[in-house]
């Protein structure tokens, strides 16, 4: 299945010859072509000018390798709806593919036949031309889905072998030159190769064709195994339904999709698990998956929890377009969850931990993560580098520091115009947000050195040394200021400057 | 010099005719009720204020559910991040606060209602500056439901109809000398006026936070404290 970038109202009948062109380094050439292009003689990577000299009436387009590598990825999505397993084959410029692991998965459409004809049909309703074909590995359903005439191919497990005999040997996914020597030696189908020594067929070739050979053969055929690398993290747990008409309004997406929740937390129930990340996917006629995800800050199986956290998501994120015909709810990240045991010494802090890890999750739920928080020291004596927000922190330790901060702290530093009565004294008066204050009280300085083992933020400007001070003025208000650079030493560059940083109840 | 420290009612006489409450109802004017509070703060160090009077009043509470501080982001940009370092300083410690910010006032109150249902939180306080009444009723409700407090910080002037139980003024005040220092700033004053209250009289105290002993103290005129005269005659005009 190749996938071409297709542009509504632009895509041209089959039966005219149509390419898409890639500027290169050696002028236009083709990108992708559709079937009247193939049999006029035309290939992948023809230059432009000679594929028009060949076929006059050829029609091209720009290739857009993004987006045709987005919709594949797109579509991988959406095949979720057939298997948790997808993975993208993109390698292969003109050939590119999806493949599904379906093991186990075949009876629910009543058995791989039936499976493979459902693959085709909703593609084929969502605009896409497939081949589907199923074998025991991946590399042979690969040569299958391209090189038979057979519709929906299958081989039965362990008939690999004899299912790939008569194809050429192009189905083992050689790279050109592997298959240019192959035809060499007049070898043109895979069964050629099956009766020819395995060591000698290796070392044949000069280079790492041979080595090539032998593998793809040997993973075509089962003897060695091939690792599917997913598009996502396969979900342990999904609960899936497919409807008869497509749902086109939202409210009802939302009813359908609740007894799947229960039927997911139900399966979580039984393993004694909890899910920390819950996504709803419907699956459009079109041929796009949309998606709700909600994310838990600790595992729960409570349908009415994850109901909730998805109603504050909001339901009308899923764009159902012109319809979804499948819905899928499934556990993305699942943790242990057992029945919680009360400690007895904190027996307060442990009830609570629950009721507060549910609020959380609503919270981030409506607002998002960066919005909520629960502060963490960091071990830094930068003031704007101490502390940080975190979902969920580590319970702190030890006893307070005895250090005064103030309790807002500007975020960044507003720089204030300072009066001092000596240059390394603390200010007299100054002006901050246009309002002239004049100081009382005054305690200090802080002196903080920068923390030279960290690459200055800024490069090429070094952070230089602060002396902090506490100022009250004679409304009562206290300020936390400090004097970047010190007089003398740091200030070369630039003049020590004023900056208010926080301000004390 | 040590500064004269009392816990007893202030010698300032409260704002409306009358008396103050006595001594004894002090701590239950200070100790958080369980509804919806109001504070107006002045702006500039003014929200500062207005945090550290209601965080020392939750510290001196004790308690042991969260403390939430709920305000839209551009509050924060424009007043200050909220620091655990400093919360500290008022006998808060980091692993009872919850910062939330949303981006809008509508998030502000719909997350202090859900933090307030919730029941994991002893305090929620807000920053908000056009809640309705209706949005203050439910707040008011949510709080007295679970049993905690909710207070809204509104900077400037005071907002129109409120369901809030009590209505407050908050604003910072010139700080006594320290003691081993002369010329630095003691510990942090503030002068809390009650405007409005359902279950009592209003007053008018000046409170100092002694961080030492974790209480609020009621601030007594200070030996040879010019500022307390001040105040004294601010107060009594």
């Amino acid at each position: 299945m190749t996938v071409w970038a297709k542009q509504p109202g632009r895509s041209p009948p089959a039966e005219v010859p149509f390419a898409l062109v890639e500027r290169t380094g050696r002028g236009l050439v083709l990108a992708g072509l559709n079937g009247a292009a193939r049999s006029l003689g035309l290939s992948h990577g023809q230059a432009h000018a000679d594929a028009c000299a060949i076929a006059p009436a050829l029609q091209s387009a720009p290739a857009e390798p993004e987006r045709a590598a987005e919709a594949l990825r797109k579509l991988a999505l959406w095949a979720e709806r057939w298997s948790p397993m997808v993975a993208l084959d993109a390698d292969r410029p003109e050939q590119e593919g999806l493949f599904l692991d379906v093991t186990g998965a075949a009876h629910l459409w009543g058995g791989e036949p039936q499976m493979l004809a459902d693959i085709r049909r909703r593609l084929a309703a969502a605009g896409v031309e497939a081949r589907p074909a199923m074998a025991g590995t991946p590399g042979a359903a690969w040569a299958l889905a391209r090189y038979t005439a057979r519709e929906d191919p299958v081989a039965p497990e362990g008939q690999e072998r004899a299912a790939l005999a008569g194809l050429p040997v192009e189905g083992l996914r050689l790279s050109d030159k592997a298959v240019s020597l192959l035809h060499r030696f007049g070898l043109r189908r895979i069964g050629d190769l099956y009766p020819l020594p395995r060591s000698g067929l290796a070392r044949r070739f000069r280079g790492s064709e041979g080595l090539e050979v032998v593998g793809q053969l040997d993973r075509a055929l089962g003897l060695c195994s091939e690792a599917l690398k997913g598009e996502q993290r396969p979900a342990a747990y999904r609960a899936h339904q497919v409807f008869a008409e497509p749902l086109t309004v939202v409210e009802a997406a939302r009813l359908r999709a609740e007894p799947l929740v229960h039927d997911l937390c139900a399966a979580l129930e039984r393993d004694g698990r909890g899910a920390r990340r819950v996504v709803v996917t419907g699956f459009r006629v079109d041929g796009r998956a949309t998606r709700l995800e909600a994310a838990l800050g600790a595992p729960s199986r409570s349908p009415k929890h994850i109901l909730r956290l998805l109603r504050e998501k909001g339901w009308e994120r899923l764009d159902l377009g012109f319809g979804v015909d499948a819905l899928m709810v499934s556990a993305v990240v699942v943790e242990p969850l057992t029945a919680t045991q009360v400690d007895s010494e904190a027996g307060t802090r442990a009830a609570d931990a629950p009721t507060r890890a549910a609020l959380m999750d609503r919270l981030v739920a409506r607002l998002g993560e960066t919005a909520v928080g629960r502060p963490v020291l960091r071990e830094s004596w930068i003031p704007e580098r101490s502390e940080a927000l975190a979902l969920d922190p580590p319970a702190l330790e030890g006893p307070p520091s005895g250090e005064d901060r103030p309790l807002l702290l500007l975020d960044p530093p507003e720089p204030i115009e300072a009066t001092a009565e000596l240059p390394e004294g603390a200010p007299a008066r100054f002006v901050w947000r246009r309002v002239a204050r004049r100081v009382r009280r005054f305690t200090g300085p802080e002196r903080l050195s920068p923390e030279w083992w960290r690459p200055p933020e800024r490069p090429g400007r070094e952070p230089r040394t602060r002396d902090y001070y506490k100022l009250e003025d004679e409304d009562g208000g206290r300020y936390w200021v400090f004097r970047e650079g010190l007089y003398n030493r740091e200030d070369a560059e630039r003049p020590p400057s004023w900056w208010l940083h926080g301000v004390f109840p | 010099m040590v500064p004269l420290r009392l816990v007893s009612q202030t010698g300032l006489a409260p704002a409306s005719a009358g008396a103050g409450p006595p001594v004894s109802a002090a701590g239950a004017v200070f100790g958080l009720t369980s509804g919806l509070e109001e504070a107006t703060v002045p702006g500039g160090p003014g929200a500062a204020a207005g945090l550290g009077f209601w965080l020392a009043r939750a510290a001196a509470a004790g308690g042991e559910r969260m403390i939430a501080v709920v305000a839209p982001r551009n509050w924060f940009a424009e007043r200050g991040g909220l620091s655990a370092r400093g919360a500290r300083r008022f006998g808060v410690e980091p692993g009872r606060l919850l910062l939330v910010k949303p981006r809008t006032e509508a998030e502000v109150l719909w997350a202090m209602e859900e933090i307030l249902r919730s029941g994991a939180a002893d305090l929620a306080l807000g920053a908000a500056e056009a809640a309705s009444l209706t949005q203050t009723r439910r707040l008011d409700m949510a709080a007295r439901l679970s049993g905690a407090c909710a207070g809204l910080i509104r900077v400037g002037a005071g907002g129109g109809l409120s369901a809030a139980r009590r209505r407050w003024a908050v604003r910072p005040l010139a700080s006594g000398p320290d003691p081993w220092d002369a010329r630095a700033p003691g510990r942090p004053r503030w002068r809390a006026q009650l405007l409005r209250r359902r279950d009592g009289p209003p007053g008018m105290w000046d409170l100092e936070w002694n961080d030492e002993t974790g209480r609020l103290d009621l601030v007594e005129g200070l030996a040879g404290d010019s500022l307390g005269e001040t105040a004294r005659a601010v107060a009594a005009g």
